[in-house]
Parts: structure tokens; C-alpha cells; sequence
């Protein structure tokens, strides 16, 4: 008997310590492989305030104060309600690097702008306006503005907006024509015209939802998805999220980062499709970053 | 109706070196992969254990299996622990979030195909045909890390662990058939009912296991008694072949074995081949299998490739690694092995009671007996015939060569002690015994056990009748001569046995009459004291007690079987007057009334025939069985053609 309690033991030792778990198979993502996705977090404060200044559907402001100024020209498709509006925009910040403007905390949010000469796209002379930002102090919404800045705007080709029509996979002439100086350009390409499509699915006999995004896909490097609320409030776009993935055409967002979005402060989320051609230019000794877009934003209410 | 598809991977891959299904591929036991039909040559207890080490990044050990198998009959079960039978996955899925410039977050995935147990059971219909089946149990363990938003007043992520599993059943059927010796073909399900419960996220469903519908046909065949060619085919166009050879080693066995396999999953074309050294024994077996793989088995894989194609082999696809393994089986036999049976047995000769050691020389029945093993086999046959004998009657030992098959008699020893009167069916048990402490076959069959005083018509065996009970003949013969005894005195002793002879003739005769059998059976005879005490008989009955009262006082008798008329045969007796040619004038000058033998010295004797039946005096009776004896034997030459034979009693 003790030697068969010896030998059972011995049985047992073997078994516990004599085996592994077998090595796995590490499964790599390929480089075109559209499920991986890298969320960026957008609108960490959800009380923060992004201006909409036309500078596209997103409701990001970009992070102006990275750059010396801006050319950016975007195409812009705004679907909700069973609509769709075609946006052409076309916008020139200057900055004075040397006036930067902080929030009473002390961040950096911008920089009061210069006008310096007359700006063309496609030999449109862009008009001058102001450029206004806003933040919040104690509590308070306050507006200011910075400068001017240079822009043209046209929706659905209306003859009262500006004579701009955003040309997809094409290319726009800019021209600078400073009021001391000779005049420079160059052309801006345009990617092409991109049309998204959102389904929000809900998945059987589970109390989740997820997005399935499609689009065509033209594998261009710089190609992002955001994904915001529309605030009950004012109707405004609030960015959450900047999802970087492949131009390849479908994306799934899933349950995850969708379900605890508060249904009580938004109602409709906006997923915009971002293809972006961007480059740094130079003129009259000055580094430009030149943004040109091509914008698909999609509003649908949540289940 | 089976939808075959050709979807899959390879399914039929066992993991062990020899891999058809025959007499010598003891692997068989564990491998429910090829051997569907859960076909087994155990013949009583099995098990089996498999331990290797899979060659991965690093080098990792594991119990692959563990089976306990039992053979019932015709009936097999066995039931297997399968712990090694799993593959896990892991995909990073390369998710990152900076959050507050933190480092960013990798998600994982993990995909665990595990094969828990499985149970499998058949039924040999006959020696070439068996059916069976067997059920497998799998698990699916998915782990899906995720990061879910959470919206406050600010915005961040919260890493989350979703576990997801299904449970599968799968169950095939199969069959194993031997048309010829040296060929076995083994046809099956792959796939043919599968049970699963769902996962809960449907994103899961890309990677389960594949069960797509298959049929398999494995053929094995031995050109030679320890050679081995076996084909393994699926219709999803995978198969596997290969060769296996084993050496006699005293009384064991080693050999090796060498499979390739082509699975359409896997590249290249010989996706791989499987090595093995395998020793056999009586009570057990060890198998060496290395598991070796053509392709560059590298630690990774592609993550839409595995989403696209799954797997449907746990633990063979294009992700596995290179094994070695050592099996070992134990054969533990509590049965008695049978190492002889029966092919049938003849019934030679029904039972008389009376003629108790005829049997000792003549079998009751003869069996055919076939030697089941490849040596040389010593058979002690036994048997019991219900009513006769209570113990166990043996025969003599009989030896068969491998493979072969034998006449085995049973004789048989009828106990004086017998009583029955009427004849009776019984049952005779025959038992062959061999090394074993049990019997290895057993066969049962009717017998005609007739009555004590039943008599087969053979004038031969009424010695038995004779014979027996003469303490009875002793008493009685003595006393007739003990009353005559002043008449014997005055004998010459020269004629001393003649008159003896007729004082009781003359004494006994008085009282009898002539009657035939009882039972108007010429097959019914009585012993003497049951003569005497009924006062008559037959011609048999008669001759019987006579010889029997001579016999008892040392006069020699003989039975003379007159069978001209083969309807109506007669005995009478003669007996020995020891007196020698020269003195037969002493009893009769005739020299047709007696009749010149020789003993056993050569030396010639005076015999004289009596015919009882004629119940008159000893002249008479001598007379009349003379005039027949002479007509009869002597003049129409009955000894020579053996219409009249002369059967001493001793």
C-alpha cells in the first residue's frame, strides 16, 4: 500500500511538473491589415470648447501653434438627416510667432495672425477674416479673435459664396502676393474625392452595437477616421477620438469604445473620413504647412 | 447525405509512428484521429500513454494522452485524456493609444483550441468485420483584450478582458474490414456530427475550428507477416503513407515505421514525415516518433491567414511544430487467453453403460481443434457427460502445430455403478486445456446415454454382460457345485471342468423358460442374476448367464455368433473342457460334437458348444448346438466366410 501511494505521488509529480504549456503561435498583423487600429484620444475634457471656424467638419482644430502657418484646402462632404452638402474651403493662417496667445492657464492656443499681402486659389483671391478662438475662463465661454486670416467658402456651388469649387484628385494654384516683394506660388495636390458609408449594427442576442465603416480605399498614407458627438446642446461636433487605420476601406469600431458614449449630452455621433495629402512648403523664407483634404462627415443618431 | 467539402486540413493524423490499422499496430488504441471505428486487437485491459516534447522557440514537454481501453466480447470501449491536444494562438494586435504620453497600450488576443477527452466504442461482428465509433470533446478558449472608452469629464480608456469559449462535440463512425489476410481497409466519417455551443461575440465565430465534412479510407497491407503497407486517404485530397517493418527479438519485436503525409493545408507538397522506433512485447509496447515538419516552422503567423483559414486539426496544421514523442501501451490480460478452440466436435458413438471400458479404446466423440498461436501447442482434453460422471474424464494429450488444426478424441469410463434403466438424452461438455488454469474453449453437445441394460447388437460386447457382477456367478455356481459335490469327487480330474460344466448347466436350466427381450428388443440384455431371478430369457440373455457361471468357476467360454441370417442372428456359447485331442473320447466318440482350439501356449484343446435355448438336458443342449455348430461353421464353411464367429469372453 505505501509503495502504491509512493508510485501515485510519483505519478502525480510527474504530471504537474512534467508538463509545459506548449509554446503558442504569435500571430502578426500584416502591414495592410485593417483590423489594427490606433486610437488617439481627442477631447480628453469634454467641457472643452473647439471653435467651428470652417476650417473643416471635424470639430478638431489643429494644433495650429505646431507650425509657422497654415494652407489648408479641403473638400468636404457633410451627411446627415439624409442630406449631404459640398463643402469647398480654402484657408491661410499667417502667425507672428512672436504673439502667441495663452489661456489663463497658460497654454499656448494660438497666435495672433499677420496679413501681409493677397492670397489666390485658382486665382480666387481669398477674402479676409477674422480669426476667432475660443476657451473657457472660470466658467465662462469667451470668445476672442487673433487676427485675420484668409479663407474662401463655398457650399453646393451657391453663386453667393465664394467662386471656389474644391477639385478632387487634382491640384490647386496658390499664389502669394505679398504687398512688398515679388509674387510666389505652387500647386497643392488634391486627393480624391472620398465617400464613406456608416452602419451601426447591433449585434444579435448581445446588447452591443458596433460601427462598420467602408469607403474606397486608396491606400493613401495619411487617412483617419474621427469619431465625435454631436452635443444636444448646440448641435456642434464634439471630437473624441482620431482613429489612425489603413485607407483600405473598412474599418470596425467596436462596442467598446462606442457603448459608454453619454447618450444624455450626445445623441449622434459624427464619423468623419479623413484622406490628407500634407507637406511643408516655403515662401519668402517662411515654413508653410500645407494641408490638403479630402473630408467625408456622416451624422448618425445613435440606437 | 455527407456533404464532402474540400475545405479542410488534414484531420486523420495521429500523432504515433505507425499509423494503419492492422494486428501488429498497437497504436491503434489511442488514435481515434485515423482509427475511427475504435478498432482494437486488446483482448482485455488497455493503456496507453504518450509523453513528448514539442520543439517551439523553446523546447516544451507535455502528457499528449492518456487512454484506458477494455475489450467486452465482441465488444471494445476506451475512453482518452487528451491534455497535450492543444494550440494556442497569441495576436498583439498592435492597438495603441497614448493616453496622458503614456507608453502605449498593446492588446492582446489569445485563441486555445484544446481536445479534452474522447470515448470511443466498436463491435467486431465477426473475425473481418468490426463498426464502431467515437465522440470527441473540444474547447475553444478566446481572450480578447479591449480598450473601452469611458466618458466622464474626461475621456479615457479602461483596459478590458473579454473571455469567450465554445464547447464542440464531434462524433464519427467507421468501420474496419479484412477481405483477405494481409489486407485491411478501415472507411470513415471526418466530421460527420459535430455539437457546439456558440460564442457569445460573433467576431469570434472567424476563428473557430474547422469541422468541415470529410470521409476517410485507410488501406493497410502486409506482404509479409511483420511488414506493413498502409494508404490513409481524405477526400479533402490529404493523405498519408507509408511503411512499417518489425524483427523477431527472442520472443518480442522491434521495428520502425516511416509515414509522410501531404495536407492540403500545408506546404510543401510532403508536408512532413513521422519516424518512428517501436518495440512489441506481450504486455507491452514502446513507440519513439519524431514528428518532423519540411517548412520553416518559425514561432509566428499571419494573422489574417489564420483568420481566413482557421485550423482544423489541432494538432497537425501549418502552425505546428515539430514533435518527438514516446508512446507506451500496457497490455494487462485478467482473461484467460485463448490459445485453442473449437471448430466443432462429432458425436462417434452413443453411450451403453454396460459396455463400461469400451471407451476406454473407442472415442465418444472426436473434436476439431485449431491452435490459435504461432507455437506448438500440448492439448489436455476433458470432458463430462451429465449423468454418467461427475468428475472430469481426460483424454490424451494432443499436440497441434502453430496455426493448425487437430483431431482430438474424448474417451470416455462408464462407472460400474450406473443404475439408469431407460435411455436418456444428456448433454455432453468437451473442454480443451492448455497452459492456462482455466479451460481455453468449451463446446457442448447431445448424447443418447442408453439403459444399463441396452446392448449395441455387437456379439463382442456381450462380455460386459458377462463380466459384471460375477461376485453374483461366483456364489451361484458354487453353490450348485457345493450340492454336488459327492458326483464331482468321483470325477477324473481330466474331466473335472466338463462335468462342473454339466451339473451346472443341468442345475441352473431347470428353472428357466425361454422369453424374448422385454422391450421385443433384440438390444436388451440381462445381466445373469437378473436372468435367474426373472427364470428365462433370450438366446442372449441365456448364453449370457451360462458363460457367466463357467466363467466364474474358471471354465473358459466363447460366444458363437451365428449370423447367417442377418435378421435373425443367434448366439449360443462354447466352453473349454481342457481336455486335450486325445482325450475327447473320454466325453464322445463323435468327434462332430467337439471341436479342437488352440490356447495360448499353442496347445490343443477340447471345446464344446451348448445351446441353451433348447432348456432341455446338457446332452441335448450339447447335441443340438454340435449339429449347428458343425452345419453351420464347419460344413458350409461359416468360420472362413465369417458367417460364425467364435468370440472368447476373456
Amino acid at each position: 500500500m505505501k509503495k502504491l501511494f509512493l508510485y501515485i505521488m510519483l505519478l502525480g509529480a510527474f504530471l504537474y511538473y512534467g508538463c509545459d504549456t506548449p509554446g503558442p503561435t504569435e500571430l502578426i498583423a500584416d502591414p495592410n491589415e485593417s483590423d489594427n487600429l490606433e486610437v488617439e484620444i481627442i477631447g480628453k475634457d469634454l467641457d472643452n470648447e473647439y471653435y467651428s471656424n470652417g476650417f473643416d467638419t471635424t470639430g478638431v482644430t489643429d494644433v495650429v501653434q505646431d507650425y509657422a502657418s497654415i494652407i489648408s484646402v479641403s473638400g468636404i462632404k457633410l451627411t446627415r438627416d439624409g442630406r449631404t452638402d459640398n463643402i469647398s474651403t480654402a484657408l491661410t493662417f499667417l502667425f507672428d510667432r512672436t504673439k502667441p496667445f495663452r489661456t489663463p492657464q497658460g497654454n499656448i492656443i494660438g497666435y495672433n495672425t499677420i496679413v501681409p499681402g493677397i492670397i489666390k486659389f485658382n486665382d480666387v483671391t481669398a477674402r479676409i477674416t477674422n480669426y476667432r478662438v475660443r476657451y473657457r475662463e472660470a466658467g465662462v465661454l469667451i470668445d476672442t479673435v487673433l487676427g485675420k486670416k484668409y479663407e474662401l467658402f463655398n457650399i453646393n456651388g451657391r453663386v453667393f459664396n465664394d467662386p471656389f469649387i474644391f477639385p478632387y484628385n487634382s491640384a490647386i494654384s496658390f499664389l502669394y502676393n505679398p504687398f512688398v516683394g515679388p509674387s510666389s506660388g505652387f500647386d497643392i495636390i488634391t486627393p480624391k474625392e472620398i465617400t464613406g458609408n456608416v452602419k451601426l449594427v447591433r449585434l444579435p442576442n448581445q446588447n452591443k452595437i458596433r460601427a462598420e465603416l467602408t469607403w474606397q480605399g486608396e491606400n493613401v498614407n495619411n487617412f483617419s477616421i474621427i469619431l465625435g458627438g454631436v452635443r444636444n446642446s448646440n448641435q456642434q461636433v464634439f471630437p473624441f477620438f482620431r482613429i489612425k487605420t489603413n485607407d483600405d476601406g473598412r474599418l470596425v469600431i467596436p462596442d467598446s469604445i462606442l457603448k459608454n458614449i453619454p447618450r444624455d449630452r450626445f445623441n449622434k455621433i459624427s464619423i468623419t473620413f479623413v484622406r490628407k495629402y500634407d507637406k511643408l512648403a516655403q515662401i519668402q523664407n517662411t515654413e508653410l504647412y500645407v494641408s490638403s483634404q479630402s473630408i467625408h462627415t456622416i451624422i448618425v443618431e445613435l440606437p | 447525405m455527407l456533404n464532402v467539402l474540400s475545405a479542410s486540413g488534414q484531420t486523420s493524423f495521429g500523432l504515433n509512428g505507425m499509423y494503419g490499422v492492422s494486428e501488429e499496430s498497437f497504436t491503434s488504441l489511442n488514435s481515434y484521429e485515423y482509427n475511427i471505428s475504435n478498432y482494437s486487437v486488446i483482448k482485455d485491459w488497455g493503456f496507453s500513454f504518450t509523453y513528448g516534447g514539442e520543439f517551439a522557440s523553446s523546447v516544451t514537454s507535455n502528457l499528449y494522452q492518456i487512454t484506458a481501453a477494455k475489450t467486452f466480447g465482441s465488444h471494445f470501449i476506451s475512453f482518452r485524456y487528451t491534455p497535450g491536444y492543444q494550440k494556442e494562438f497569441v495576436f498583439k494586435s498592435g492597438e495603441a493609444i497614448p493616453y496622458n504620453n503614456t507608453e502605449p497600450i498593446n492588446l492582446e488576443s489569445r485563441f486555445l483550441f484544446k481536445e479534452l477527452f474522447g470515448a470511443g466504442y466498436s463491435y467486431r461482428i465477426n473475425s473481418d468485420l468490426s463498426i464502431g465509433f467515437n465522440v470527441r470533446y473540444f474547447k475553444q478558449d478566446f481572450t480578447n483584450e479591449n480598450v473601452s472608452a469611458i466618458f466622464s469629464d474626461t475621456i479615457y480608456f479602461v483596459r478590458e478582458t473579454e473571455e469567450d469559449n465554445s464547447e464542440l462535440w464531434k462524433t464519427d463512425i467507421g468501420l474496419v474490414w479484412k477481405p483477405l489476410d494481409r489486407l485491411v481497409i478501415n472507411l470513415g466519417s471526418i466530421n460527420l456530427l459535430t455539437f457546439n455551443s456558440e460564442f457569445t461575440n460573433e467576431d469570434n465565430y472567424d476563428f473557430e475550428i474547422r469541422t468541415d465534412k470529410a470521409l476517410f479510407a485507410g488501406i493497410n497491407y502486409s506482404p509479409s507477416k511483420y511488414f506493413n503497407l498502409h494508404l490513409n486517404l481524405e477526400t479533402n485530397n490529404s493523405f498519408l503513407s507509408g511503411l512499417s517493418y518489425l524483427f523477431d527479438l527472442n520472443k518480442n519485436k522491434l521495428g520502425f515505421a516511416v509515414s509522410a503525409f501531404h495536407d492540403t493545408e500545408q506546404d510543401p507538397f510532403v508536408a512532413g514525415i513521422i519516424p518512428a522506433i517501436i518495440f512489441t512485447s506481450k504486455y507491452f509496447d514502446l513507440s519513439l516518433t519524431y514528428v518532423k515538419y519540411f517548412s520553416d516552422r518559425n514561432s509566428t503567423g499571419s494573422y489574417s491567414n489564420f483568420k481566413t483559414d482557421g485550423i482544423s486539426n489541432i494538432i497537425n496544421n501549418k502552425y505546428s511544430y515539430d514533435k518527438l514523442l514516446l508512446t507506451t501501451n500496457f497490455k494487462l490480460n485478467t482473461l484467460v487467453e485463448q490459445r485453442v478452440k473449437f471448430l466443432g466436435v462429432e458425436i462417434k458413438q452413443n453411450i451403453y453403460p454396460a459396455l463400461n471400458d469400451k471407451y476406454i479404446d473407442n472415442p465418444v466423440a472426436t473434436a476439431k481443434v485449431l491452435n490459435l498461436t504461432n507455437e506448438k501447442i500440448d492439448v489436455k482434453p476433458f470432458m463430462i457427460i451429465n449423468g454418467i460422471s461427475e468428475d472430469k474424464l481426460q483424454s490424451p494429450i494432443v499436440s497441434i502445430p502453430p496455426y493448425d488444426t487437430s483431431e482430438v478424441n474424448y474417451y470416455a469410463v462408464i462407472s460400474e455403478n450406473y443404475t439408469g434403466v431407460n435411455p436418456e438424452i444428456t448433454y455432453a461438455n468437451f473442454y480443451l486445456m492448455t497452459v492456462n488454469d482455466d479451460f481455453d474453449d468449451e463446446y457442448q453437445k447431445a448424447l443418447l446415454v442408453n439403459g444399463i441394460n441396452a446392448w449395441d447388437g455387437n456379439v463382442n460386447n456381450l462380455r460386459y454382460f458377462i463380466q459384471r457382477d460375477m461376485d453374483f456367478s461366483v456364489k451361484y455356481s458354487k453353490s450348485i457345485l457345493a450340492k454336488n459335490k459327492s458326483e464331482i469327487d468321483t470325477v477324473a480330474n481330466a474331466l473335472s471342468d466338463f462335468y462342473k460344466a454339466k451339473i451346472i448347466f443341468n442345475s441352473f436350466i431347470e428353472n428357466l423358460t425361454y422369453t424374448s427381450d422385454p422391450r421385443a428388443s433384440s438390444e436388451y440384455v440381462q445381466y445373469p442374476n437378473q436372468t435367474l431371478e426373472l427364470k428365462g430369457g433370450d438366446c442372449d440373455d441365456l448364453s449370457v448367464c451360462y458363460s457367466s457361471l463357467l466363467e466364474s468357476i474358471g471354465i473358459e467360454t466363447a460366444l458363437v455368433d451365428y449370423r447367417t441370417n442377418p435378421i435373425l442372428r443367434h448366439v449360443n456359447i462354447m466352453f473349454n473342457t481342457k481336455l486335450t485331442p486325445n482325450q475327447a473320447s473320454l466325453i464322445s466318440g463323435n468327434d462332430t460334437k467337439y471341436f479342437i482350439r488352440k490356447n495360448e501356449s499353442g496347445d490343443d484343446e477340447v471345446w464344446i458348444p451348448i445351446e441353451i435355448t433348447s432348456l432341455s438336458d446338457f446332452e441335448s443342449a450339447w447335441t443340438i448346438a454340435s449339429d449347428k455348430f458343425q452345419t453351420e461353421a464347419i460344413n458350409n464353411f461359416g468360420l472362413v466366410k465369417g458367417d460364425v464367429q467364435i468370440i472368447d469372453v476373456y
